[in-house]
């Protein structure tokens, strides 16, 4: 199969998981009195789903741009981990997509199932692969902050109990694709990460206390026996 | 709230900062490290970040109080999750297990 066609496929479960998140932030966009317009381009530009529901938080609450960025770009530092990670997987010099198409997409959904996958894809075949897991995810996002903005607050009156189910489309998805990593080669740093995250929250801001705990659990990598993802 | 060129300005920033957070680590990786430990943490990092934006997500499931309702969302969450994993272990994929937790949330929500 093409690998970008591929790639599409392997998109459908972030697509399943995305579309009910981003129809929440568009809904939730336009009630706080952005115009669709507005609400799409910050899926569009950002494409970082939890931040993004704080940065509309804090325009909400006037916050100020020093303070909005900041927050914004503190939640998201754990991207900083993800790049050098799928990197070490393309094949050297590859020259056919640039860097920054392929970095554009890393989401924290698209990085994990991409961790999972991609070993199963031949090298040369991976970027296009990547791209067209990037692409359907990125459609889903853009797509269903659409839907949400044009039509969300009509969903929402009809039909409370699908919104208060899609709460937890995420979670799910997230326990999938650790389950689908056999993170059992891995299991003291998900474990370690697993109990240290919500300890941590309790103390210190979600957006330093996540990659805190990322690093703490990766960095018990460096103690343990030499282990295959 | 309207669209002003503030807004605008922060959202363009905030933009910017992510797609750098992302870009700037693949550039750095010019060739393959030779250093095993930094083989070793970045395998680990996947499943590292994966469980701990697992966790977080399931906080708000958990969050303390005297309601019941709050604590039936926990019970929900819980079993849900035991489904998910189940679904995964009988198919396979990420897909059904996530259709099948969400689905099983939204009944025992109903139920419970």
């Amino acid at each position: 199969m093409n690998p970008l066609r591929k790639g599409l496929l392997d998109s459908l479960p972030i697509v399943i998981g995305y579309l009910p998140i981003a129809f929440s932030f568009g809904l939730s966009a336009t009630q706080a009195g952005l115009s669709a317009g507005l609400a799409v381009a910050i899926s569009a530009l950002v494409f970082a789903g939890g931040s993004q529901f704080v940065l509309l938080g804090m325009m909400t609450a006037g916050g100020g741009l020093l303070g909005i960025v900041g927050t914004v770009l503190l939640m998201n530092g754990r991207h900083l981990l993800y790049g050098r990670t799928i990197a070490e997987h393309l094949p050297i010099g590859h020259t056919t997509l640039s860097r920054p198409l392929l970095a554009f997409g890393l989401t924290d959904e698209v990085f994990a199932t991409a961790i999972g996958k991609i070993h199963a894809i031949a090298p040369f075949s991976r970027p296009h692969w990547l791209l067209g897991l990037q692409t359907g995810a990125y459609l889903a996002w853009v797509g269903g902050t659409v839907l949400g903005a044009l039509t969300g607050a009509e969903v929402a009156r009809r039909l409370p109990l699908v919104v208060d189910m899609l709460t937890f489309v995420l979670p799910a998805l997230f326990l999938s694709l650790l389950l689908s990593l056999d993170w059992r080669h891995q299991r003291v740093p998900v474990l370690v990460s697993l109990l240290a995250t919500p300890a941590m929250m309790y103390v210190f801001p979600a957006s330093a206390a996540i990659p805190a705990c990322i690093v703490l659990g990766a960095s018990c990598a460096l103690f343990g026996r030499k282990s295959n993802v | 709230m309207s669209d002003s060129i503030t807004t605008v300005f922060i959202v363009v920033l905030c933009g910017a900062g992510t797609f750098l957070f992302r870009l700037l680590p693949m550039l750095r990786n010019a060739e393959r490290p030779a250093n095993p430990n930094v083989v070793r943490f970045t395998q680990a990092v996947g499943p590292a970040a994966i469980a701990a934006l697992l966790a977080a997500m399931l906080m708000p499931f958990f969050e303390t109080g005297a309601s019941v309702q709050i604590h039936s969302r926990g019970i929900a969450a819980v079993a849900s999750l035991l489904v998910t994993a189940s679904m995964h272990r009988r198919f396979g994929g990420i897909a059904i297990p996530t259709v099948c937790g969400t689905i099983c949330y939204g009944f025992l929500t109903l139920v419970i």
